[in-house]
């Protein structure tokens, strides 16, 4: 037998080796094959989900600083804002931007808490992103190359793509790079000429608010890109989360800039410019009764806080901030809107189908913008409020809070209730007024209007100046004559006076041996007035202020002039000062035996043509006569056409038609506003267009004639308005400002 | 003579049949295993290769697209290129081309398209400017080629979009602006 020869090349058991070995080397490189695809695909998912997550999150925090800067930027105008570190360094960009992160939930999407309270305490939150964040200054810059948190837009150009600077004075500059700065003094100027609408001259042109075109975003208080009556506040900044951890080394390329996305973050301050803009709770189209409105023509865009729509209306444009309800066949911007114009997918469909936005709008669909009104409520009206009456002091703002959100502590003229005869007897004694001189300071003038207890009336006292011998009126004057408390007085004088006991009557104190003296006056302005025998009055006459202001040695003779009396004083609030004995706050609505303030002599207005007129009052309004119904020349270089009526606005908490006549008829062109705010949902609505005549009887309906249009000029703006705050995030696309995306 | 007796009684002996048939199954179960095995990892690596787009491509296609989208200003829908570039009325629904718009802070706007087409170099997700004068660039760089077909869409006023890819697996992506 022949045994089998074993090869000495190839040991025993090789081809095993070989087999495993080759199968082993073949499944692990498809092992590893396998693994790297999906050690691929992890990474791939991991830094999507990174990605994904850290623009989610700075998404978050672009909103929240949308809300919050222009709350820090009121409290840069509050008093005390500039005292202590503790009440200036929360004003400050980089903690607003650190609080824009904790608001945000950047650094912990879901708390330890919310997890528990969830029932799951021990899940794993899948945000990758999550981090302390604690490198504020290595997320958010100024636009490179400047340094700090905030590059603010004054000043200086930042360079193409940016918006149009404002100028302001060096210190408010210093000021708006560290924090929020809102304030008169940063103006349209030389850096803006010729890239706004209107002429930014400091002498001529239109600084405080000119035209500029509407944001274009979802919230329509106007068309985007249309022009619009405002001043841009803004400040640009570079954001990017990613560089804190620089989880990615594209995060932390460049120095980290290179993936930084640049935003404008604005805040437009918008005075009240709609046909309606109203802070309330507001039905448009019908009276309270269900009647519709007969002779109203709105041109323009509507903004309420809330709006209910009567079937039928048809409007130009809708905005609203707490929602809206539209009747059936309402026509916006001349589209039938339906019943619910915000159902999921109707807005989109209008935008991809006519390629702008709806014009029915509400704030709350516009992600990265924030309407807000600056609506004090009654104080508005009131100097006397305890918010009012505080000295404000230590404001980061050179402007201060009060005087920039109430319309009464705006006012250049105030008129005051300060004493009355008695506890029982609420007849108004004495008035306090004050006006603005050519310096820009306030000139008290103390007004008695009982001259009993008056000895002299040196200083002006009730706008009295010595005279004697005699003099020939051609306009009406009020006169005083006698010594030592005893006076006699004629108003409305006009034609040859002389100043001698014959004249007035007799010698109003024979008692005495000091010779008497004469006074006089311009037909004062205003005086005390009872209505309806029951309740006592503030009568103003508009038409005489010019007179009475040159009186006090406003003289300047060129209405053109912005030191022209009427100019340097286009305002005028009336208040009770209730800090005094026997006064007290008006009540809303007005008591029976409240005061209340009486318009007369105010149709022409004409003195009032370059900066308008403001009547400002916490009493009840009675307008007693036709109110800016002449005609003039519109302002110098302002363009507007003829004929012209000079700016005007009225606000006060009620209104009534008439004094002791009811109108005819309440024809109003213009535009109506309501600071009434929304109380919610149980609110009951107003109704604008329901007036009431000085009796206290409700106009006729058909007898309302209302023409409302918009401000479309900063020239129409009167001297008081109420203001809104539009607060916008933009992106500033680097790529178009690079390579072959600047062409 | 011994000796060797012994040699040839303990190495070559036959087996038995049942130790032959134990190795043999055994020998079998381990080729089927091993066979079983390298199908597996043959397997794994198809679906991670018929996945790649999955899970590879599209993430970076939507983390472009939910990034440029959610910057636009304003976006419109066409059914082809020809549509955008002759004016035609856009679509709401099967729009291969999306035409993106960015108004800039200073109030400016420009656009950008990112369309689903073959301009020559193959079919593709494709980036297109509008240029500062109205004008439609030629692609400027291609986002996907893998991507078969892309589909932009408004479903409830989001913004969605179905990729296709080369395995006609498809994965759908939604968005919004966050003007």
């Amino acid at each position: 037998m022949k045994a089998a020869r074993l090869s000495k090349r190839f040991p025993r058991g090789f081809v095993s080796y070989v087999l495993v070995l080759t199968t082993g080397v073949v499944l692990t490189i498809l092992m590893l094959s396998a693994y790297k695809r999906a050690a691929s695909a992890q990474v791939v998912q991991k830094e999507t989900q990174i990605r994904v997550d850290y623009a989610q999150k700075e998404e978050a925090v672009i909103r929240s600083i949308i809300n919050i800067a222009p709350n820090r930027a009121i409290r840069a105008m509050k008093s005390g804002a500039n005292a202590t570190s503790s009440s200036r360094d929360p004003l400050r960009w980089q903690n607003i931007f650190s609080e824009a992160l904790d608001q945000a939930n950047a650094r912990d999407s879901i708390s330890a808490s919310l997890k528990s309270s969830m029932g799951s305490a021990t899940g794993i939150t899948a945000n990758v992103g999550d981090s302390t964040l604690t490198n504020v200054n290595s997320m958010f810059d100024a636009i490179e190359p400047e340094p700090g948190y905030m590059s603010p837009g004054v000043n200086r150009s930042l360079g193409t793509g940016f918006p149009v600077p404002l100028n302001t004075t060096t210190t408010v500059a210093a000021n708006d790079a560290v924090y929020p700065i809102i304030s008169y003094d940063k103006k349209y100027g030389a850096l803006a000429q010729g890239k706004v609408l209107l002429s930014t001259d400091d002498a001529t042109g239109y600084t405080k608010f000119n035209k500029i075109p509407y944001p274009n975003i979802r919230f329509g208080y106007c068309a985007p890109g249309q022009p619009f009556v405002a001043k841009r506040n803004w400040w640009a900044f570079s954001l990017q989360l990613g560089e804190n951890d620089a989880l990615l080394n594209s995060f932390a390329r460049n120095g980290g800039s290179e993936g930084e996305r640049d935003f404008i973050l604005s805040i437009y301050e918008i005075p009240s410019q709609l046909a309606i803009s109203a802070e309330a709770f507001t039905s448009l189209g019908a009276h309270a009764d269900g009647t519709v409105w007969k002779h109203a023509t709105i041109e323009g865009g509507i903004y309420s806080t809330r709006a209910a729509v009567t079937s039928g209306m048809e409007l130009d444009r809708l905005s609203s901030r707490r929602g809206m309800t539209l009747g059936s066949n309402v026509t916006v911007g001349g589209k039938d809107m339906g019943e619910n114009p915000f159902k999921p997918g109707e807005r989109e469909k209008f935008e991809l189908e006519n390629g702008t936005f709806q014009p029915v709008t509400m704030a709350s669909e516009a992600g990265r913008a924030a309407f807000i009104p600056i609506n004090r409520g009654a104080e508005f009206f009131d100097r006397f409020t305890t918010a009012n009456r505080v000295t404000e002091a230590n404001t980061l703002s050179p402007t201060t809070w009060n005087t920039y959100s109430s319309g009464a502590m705006q006012c250049a003229m105030r008129l005051d209730i300060t004493k009355v005869a008695s506890s029982t007897n609420p007849l108004p004694t004495k008035l306090q007024f004050s006006y603005t001189n050519a310096s820009g300071t306030r000139v008290p003038i103390q007004w008695p209007l009982e001259f009993s207890e008056v000895s002299s009336f040196m200083g002006m006292q009730a706008g009295f100046a010595g005279i004697s011998g005699s003099r020939t009126f051609t306009e009406p004057v009020d006169l005083v004559y006698g010594t030592g408390g005893k006076w006699a007085v004629k108003y409305g004088v006009t034609g040859f006076v002389t100043f001698d006991d014959a004249y007035f009557g007799g010698d109003p104190n024979p008692e005495s041996n000091t010779a008497n003296l004469a006074y006089w006056r311009p037909q004062s302005p205003w005086e005390v007035k009872m209505l309806h025998g029951t309740r006592y009055s503030i009568a103003v006459y508009p038409e005489r202020i010019q007179r009475m202001l040159e009186h006090f040695g406003l003289t300047e003779s060129n209405p053109a002039s912005p030191l022209y009396a009427c100019a340097l004083n286009p305002s005028l609030v009336v208040n009770v000062d209730y800090t005094q004995t026997n006064l007290y706050p008006p009540s809303f609505p007005a008591a029976a035996n409240d005061y209340a303030v009486l318009l007369y002599e105010c149709d022409d207005l004409t003195d009032f043509k370059e900066k308008g007129f403001s009547l400002v009052t916490n009493m009840r309004l009675y307008i007693g006569d036709d109110f800016n119904v002449v005609s003039t020349t519109a302002p110098t270089n302002s363009g507007l056409p003829s004929p012209y009526y000079p700016a005007a606005s009225l606000f006060a908490p009620e209104k009534r038609y008439g004094t002791d006549l009811d109108p005819f008829e309440v024809k109003i062109t213009g535009q109506l506003g309501h600071l009434g705010g929304d109380t919610g949902a149980s609110g009951s609505k107003v109704h604008l267009l329901d007036l009431k005549n000085g009796s206290e009887t409700e106009t006729a309906k058909d007898r309302i004639n209302v023409n409302l249009k918009p401000i479309t000029h900063p020239a129409e703006l009167p001297p008081i308005t109420m203001m809104n705050w539009l607060v916008v995030v933009e992106e500033r696309h680097k790529e178009f400002y690079t390579g072959n995306g600047t062409n | 003579m011994k000796a060797p007796f012994v040699r040839l009684s303990r190495f070559r002996r036959g087996y038995t049949l049942v130790e032959l048939s134990l190795a043999m199954m055994t020998g079998m179960m381990i080729a089927a295993m091993l066979l079983a095995i390298f199908n597996q990892q043959v397997a794994f690596l198809k679906i991670f290769s018929a996945q790649s787009f999955l899970t590879s491509e599209a993430p970076i296609i939507n983390n472009y697209l939910s990034k440029v989208i959610g910057s636009a200003e304003g976006y419109q829908l066409y059914p082809n290129m020809t549509t955008l570039q002759g004016g035609g009325s856009p679509v709401l629904e099967d729009a291969p081309v999306l035409l993106l718009l960015f108004k800039e802070p200073d109030g400016t706007s420009r656009a950008s398209i990112l369309s689903f087409e073959n301009p020559g170099t193959g079919d593709g997700l494709y980036f297109r400017r509008v240029t500062t004068n109205g004008t439609i660039s030629d692609p400027e760089w291609v986002l996907s080629k893998e991507v078969d077909a892309v589909n932009f869409y408004v479903q409830e006023g989001v913004l969605r979009v179905r990729l296709t890819g080369p395995n006609q697996e498809q994965i759908v992506y939604s968005g919004a602006q966050q003007l």
